[in-house]
Formats: structure tokens, C-alpha cells, sequence
């Protein structure tokens, strides 16, 4: 396309002069190459101002009487304007009090998201047994883990304590023994249920290990362990989950009411314990204090501090002196006193010279403690019963992995009572770091001089200081002759030569 | 848009005669014009003028003053002109009736002076044009209006505006080359005018 095509169109826009700058300068440098362009311009311009010049026709007096005449002597009908415009306090007044009213209303008129969330959360469960139920048929190792069990059941105990808890399952629905349907899940209707098993609280929270049941699938009794007992665990932890934080140390899920035809009663007897039983008699803390006490000497001083925690059944972890520059020494204790000794061998360290600083901090590690001796009721129970199945179990393969579950079982006890040792020192000894620090010996005064002799010496060395900065460049120039010398040589040697 | 024409509207809501004899002063020529333009028959025209004017002065009150007064009289007008041109076409009249017309406007003698024979050629060009090119010939070129101002008029973008000026232009040469070119060739080149209005 040529510069022509590409104006065609605005010619007329520039001959009527409703071309923005930047066209119109394009055209003009156009039309000044353009002779056909110039041509056609022209006679628009032409034809424009005949086409104009033409319509010459008036509006005759007649018309306009005719007019005036034809037209209503009343007033035009006033604007009609949106009723928002006309009445717009009104109407936005209205709207805003009808945006408040919903929003107001909104959590209570909303019952659908409660409802969709609770459907989701069902679905969810139903998934997770159904999951759990179909590993058992398989036979598989059943690892469902706990915290997916968790919150399946959300029955409210009411019970006084001593009297036993029974959750029922029903084929599609749980209830707590007020009658209350708390949820509803499906599972195959092919699995019987039946047996045992003991929950021990592991900790204050609300957790229930169960250790031990025995389950059978279509009446037949296929397994027993830890692996059935999980199938209990979770209506039981749930309801305690839900208030019952007085449930007592056993869970006793009893029997199988029907067969498989009638199905899938489950009931779980839970009695409770007083809440007392279930609270921590004792907190243990593990305390730790850090001192900073300033002393006339502090070797004789650690010493003092050695001899404080011996007297008080503790031990001196370690014993650091150092000396510093100026002389001044410094001995760094780490000491571990019985915790009922802690506050008064700590207050005498604090005699013995000016006390600088002082941090105290304290852990509360009872329930790791009591997590770890749960643990170790656990595993112990865990042994029984492979201990048992041992005993009974005739196929080789069977005898084998129960071994290996024992050997490891054994391994984790250990682990457990180890871990339980530690926490045990750590709650019963206390740890106090002691920084012993020597006072700073008083300076040694400088002599004194005259002022004319500092002036002198000042003059001195600002008389230097600019000598050396004017020798700086002459220096510099002298570097750069010596550095280049292998260039500059070669070129005089060379200008000698050739002038020879 | 200038204070006085808000003024006269304002005057002519409150239903002062005389702002709207003013309004028809103002605007009653150009919009008998453009009617003539649009409708050849003269009795037709003054009716559809009347018309017009008596449309403009019931929804005055509707004029918001978003746009200028002439292109919103202008829109109303081009509105009016179109209705009345489809309503002919459907209400044919018999050919030799618009003849007989035609001859009574023509043969005129005030009219006639008015008009020449290059005023009938103008118009027979702008009948041989599309509708939608006519239309930005009359208000453009005849009426005076800008491509932004037209372009409100006809409800279109202001580039159709200029590509269909430029088109009907180019028709119009072609058809008028012999009345209108022939005999200003020593007119020199123009300078573009300034931005109408």
C-alpha cells in the first residue's frame, strides 16, 4: 500500500481541519511530494465551498408562524429523571439499610454451609472407615493413623463418675447411651465385630492408646493386637474428646450383640474414674538460673562456690578461670543442685560479692514425662501379648515375626525408659552458671605534659603529615617511571638507533 | 456549550414563548435544510420541520446539557427525517403524483432563483449516494457539524465518520466533476480550515 492509499482518508479530514497534529503534519510533508494528492485536495476543497455556497434556502415567515403557532402554549413537561436522582437519600438511605439487614442476617439465614460442611466432613469419615475396614479384609497391616480416626464421633458424655460410658454402633449411625445420634458413617455389612480391649490415658490432654482387643470379620476370628484395637480407639477417644476429660485409664469395649445377619453392634464400655485420678499429682519443672556476681578475687571465690554446692548434694559440672588483659581474672562455674536446694544455694552465690546480673528460667516437663511413662505402659503391654501370641501361635512365619515384633518392642521400652531417666535427672537437678568476675584494678594515671610541648609536638606532626603528602605525588610518578621501564626503555633504545 | 443556549433552555422549560421564537430563529433554517435535504417534496418538508419543532419543544425538558444544543437538535432532527423516509417508502405515492410535485416546486419562480441548476445537481448526486453517506454529507459538509459532533448525531464512532466522508466525497467528484470543478482550476491549493466550531 502507497503513502496515497494509506491517506486516503484523511485528505478530507485535513481539508476540513479535523486532523489531530501528528496526521496533519504526515499530510502536509505528503501533499509537498504528492502532486495527485495536491490535485484532489484542491477540488474537494472546491466542491466543498459550491456545496455550501449553494444551499442558500431560508425558513420562510410562513413556516415559522406555522410553527409557533402548532406548538403547545403549556410548558414543556419537566425532566423526568431516574428515581435514584430524584429521590437519592431516599433511595440509597433504603438501599444501605437493606445491605445492613443482610449482612445481619446473613450467619443466621445462612443455614446451607454449616449443613454442605457437615455432609463434606461425613463423607470424609465414611471414606476413612470404609479404608480401615477394607485393609482388615485384605488381611494388610493395618496403619491407618490415629489423628485420621480422630473426630468421628462427637457424642457429649454426661456421665456421673463411676458409671460405665456405652457408645453403640449401629450399622449406619453412632449414638452415646442418651440416645442421641451423633453421626452417621457406612461400612460393610459383612464384618462382625467383636472384643476387648484395654485403653490406658497416656497423658493429661485426652489421649487413649487402646492395647489390646481381639477382632473377628464374618464371625470368624482373624486377628488380635494393637492393629483391632484401633478400630475402638475412635468412638472412645471422641467421646472423650468431647468433655469427658474424667474418663478413666481402661476402655472396655465388650462383645458383639448379634451375628452377621443382625449386625454390627458394637458396645464400648468405658467406667470412670473420679478426675482426680487423671490429673498430675506433681508438676516437675527443670529450672536453670545464670549469675553474674563481682568479686575481690575470684579464684578464692569459685572455690567458695565449689564448696557451696558439695554441701548442698550437687556437683560442679565445670570450672573455668581465666585472666585477661589487664590482669583481671575470671572464673566461669556450671554447677547442678538438687531442685529443693536450688533457691538457697543460689541466693548464698549471690553473697558472695556485688551481684551484676541474674536470669531464671524454667521448663515444665511433666507432661514429657508422663508421655514417656505412658509409653512405656504401652510397650510393656504390647509385649504381653506378643509374649502371648507366641505362646500360642504354631506356624513358623508367624512365630518369626512375632520375634522380630518382640525384639523390637523390647528395643522401643528401652529407648522409652531411657528418655524417662533423663527427663527424671533433668526435673530433679538444677543448673546454675556462675560468671565470677574480678573488679578492674584502678588505671595508672598518665603523665602529665606542657602545653607548649604538645603544641610543639602537634605542630610537629602536622608539618609531617603534609611533607609526606606533597612527596606522595612525586612518589607515585617515580613507581609509574620504574613499573614501565621495560616499555619506555625499548622505545628511547630504539629512537637512538634509528636517529644514529 | 455556551451559557445563553442553557439559558434559552431553561427559559423555554419555564414555557417563555419567546425563548422558543429565538430557539426557532436560531435553529429553524438549519433544521429546514437539513429536512429539505432529506425530504424533496417543500409541503412535506415544512410539515416534518413543523414537526420537528414541536417534538423539540415537548422533550426539552429531557435535554441534560451533556452535549451541545445544536447536535442534540440535530440528532432529534436526523431521527425525525429517517422515520419520515421509511414511512414513504412504505406509503408509496404514484409516480406521476411526486413528478407533478416536483415540477409545482421547481417551477416556483422565487425557488427557482434561489436554485439553479447546480442546486439540483447537488441534490440529484447526494440521492445517488448511499443513505449512510448522505447523511455525513448533509451534516459535515452542508450543516457545518464535526466529525465528533456527527458522530454523536448518527450514533457512530468518528472514524466511520471520516472514512464515510471521504468515500461520499470521492462519489460526489466523480458525479460533480463537470458542474463544480470545471471551472475553478485557477483556485489555488487550500489551507486546512480550522476545527469547525
Amino acid at each position: 500500500m502507497n503513502e496515497c492509499e494509506k491517506l486516503r482518508n484523511d485528505l478530507k479530514a485535513y481539508v476540513d481541519g479535523q486532523l489531530n497534529p501528528v496526521s496533519r503534519i504526515a499530510v502536509r510533508l505528503h501533499l509537498n511530494q504528492c502532486a495527485s494528492c495536491r490535485k484532489e485536495i484542491e477540488e474537494m476543497h472546491q466542491l466543498g465551498k459550491q456545496m455550501r455556497a449553494d444551499d442558500a434556502l431560508e425558513m420562510t415567515e410562513a413556516l415559522r408562524a406555522r410553527i409557533l403557532a402548532a406548538v403547545p402554549t403549556t410548558a414543556p413537561a419537566a425532566p423526568r429523571l431516574p428515581k435514584w436522582r430524584r429521590r437519592p437519600v431516599l433511595v440509597w438511605g433504603a438501599t444501605a439499610a437493606a445491605a445492613l439487614t443482610w449482612f445481619a442476617l446473613y450467619p443466621t439465614l445462612n443455614t446451607y454451609e454449616p449443613k454442605r460442611k457437615a455432609a463434606v466432613q461425613s463423607a470424609m469419615r465414611t471414606t476413612e472407615m470404609l479404608g480401615y475396614f477394607q485393609d482388615y479384609d485384605e488381611g494388610a497391616t493395618a496403619n491407618m493413623p490415629l489423628r485420621t480416626m480422630r473426630g468421628t464421633l462427637a457424642g457429649k458424655d454426661t456421665r456421673a463418675p463411676g458409671e460405665n460410658a456405652i457408645v453403640h454402633i449401629a450399622r449406619n449411625s453412632i449414638s452415646d447411651t442418651a440416645g442421641q445420634e451423633t453421626t452417621r458413617w457406612a461400612y460393610p455389612r459383612t464384618i462382625d465385630i467383636n472384643g476387648n480391649a484395654n485403653a490406658t490415658k497416656s497423658s493429661p490432654s485426652t489421649k487413649y492408646h487402646v492395647t489390646q482387643a481381639r477382632t473377628a470379620v464374618g464371625g470368624k476370628m482373624i486377628a488380635e493386637g494393637q492393629r483391632e484395637d484401633r478400630l475402638y480407639k475412635t468412638p472412645s477417644e471422641n467421646l472423650v474428646s468431647e468433655g469427658a476429660s474424667n474418663l478413666t485409664q481402661k476402655i472396655r469395649p465388650a462383645h458383639l450383640l448379634n451375628q452377621r445377619s443382625a449386625v454390627d453392634n458394637v458396645t464400648f464400655s468405658a467406667p470412670i474414674a473420679s478426675p482426680e485420678d487423671s490429673l498430675p499429682t506433681e508438676r516437675q519443672v527443670h529450672r536453670e538460673a545464670s549469675l553474674t556476681v563481682e568479686v575481690a578475687n575470684a579464684e578464692q571465690q569459685s572455690e567458695g562456690v565449689e564448696r557451696l554446692v558439695k554441701e548442698s548434694k550437687g556437683y560442679v559440672a565445670q570450672n573455668q578461670l581465666t585472666t585477661g588483659d589487664d590482669n583481671t581474672r575470671s572464673a566461669s562455674l556450671t554447677c547442678k543442685v538438687p531442685v529443693d536446694q536450688f533457691e538457697t544455694v543460689m541466693n548464698q552465690i549471690a553473697r558472695l560479692g556485688a551481684l551484676k546480673a541474674k536470669s531464671l528460667t524454667g521448663e515444665d516437663i511433666t507432661e514429657k514425662v508422663s508421655d514417656e511413662q505412658e509409653t512405656g505402659h504401652v510397650l510393656r503391654s504390647d509385649i504381653a501379648i506378643t509374649e502371648e501370641k507366641l505362646k500360642e501361635r504354631r506356624s513358623r512365619v508367624q512365630t518369626l515375626r512375632d520375634e522380630e515384633t518382640l525384639r523390637q518392642l523390647r528395643i522401643r521400652v528401652a529407648q522409652s525408659q531411657a528418655r524417662l531417666k533423663i527427663l527424671n535427672r533433668l526435673g530433679a537437678l538444677a543448673e546454675i552458671t556462675v560468671e565470677l568476675d574480678e573488679k578492674p584494678k584502678a588505671a595508672v594515671a598518665p603523665k602529665p605534659v606542657s602545653p607548649f610541648m604538645e603544641e610543639i609536638s602537634g605542630t610537629g606532626q602536622a608539618a609531617a603529615h603534609s611533607f609526606l603528602m606533597a612527596l606522595r605525588l612525586p612518589l607515585q610518578l617515580l613507581v609509574c617511571i620504574v613499573v614501565y621501564a621495560p616499555i619506555w626503555a625499548i622505545i628511547v633504545i630504539a629512537y637512538r638507533r634509528f636517529t644514529r | 456549550m455556551q451559557q445563553n443556549e442553557m439559558q434559552m433552555v431553561h427559559r423555554i422549560r419555564k414555557g417563555e414563548r419567546k425563548a422558543f421564537a429565538e430557539f426557532l430563529d436560531a435553529y429553524g433554517t438549519r433544521v429546514h435544510r437539513l429536512v429539505r435535504r432529506y425530504v424533496t417534496n417543500p409541503t412535506d418538508a415544512e410539515d416534518v420541520t413543523q414537526e420537528i419543532f414541536c417534538d423539540l419543544y415537548r422533550s426539552i425538558g429531557q435535554f441534560r446539557g451533556d452535549s451541545a444544543l445544536h447536535t442534540w437538535v440535530y440528532r432529534l432532527a436526523v431521527n425525525h427525517c429517517l422515520r419520515h423516509c421509511q414511512r414513504s417508502r412504505t406509503d408509496s405515492v404514484p409516480l406521476e403524483e411526486q413528478e407533478i410535485e416536483a415540477r409545482d416546486w421547481r417551477s416556483d419562480p422565487q425557488q427557482a432563483a434561489a436554485k439553479g441548476e447546480l442546486s439540483d445537481q447537488v441534490q440529484t448526486a447526494l440521492e445517488g449516494l448511499a443513505p449512510h453517506h448522505a447523511d455525513v454529507v448533509m451534516l459535515c459538509e452542508l450543516h457545518g457539524l464535526t466529525y465528533r459532533e456527527c458522530a454523536k448525531v448518527l450514533d457512530i464512532p468518528v472514524g466511520t465518520v471520516k472514512s464515510r466522508l471521504s468515500n461520499a466525497i470521492r462519489r460526489l467528484r466523480v458525479s460533480l466533476t463537470s458542474y463544480v470543478l470545471g471551472d475553478s482550476s485557477e483556485e489555488t491549493a487550500p489551507a486546512p480550515q480550522e476545527a469547525r466550531r
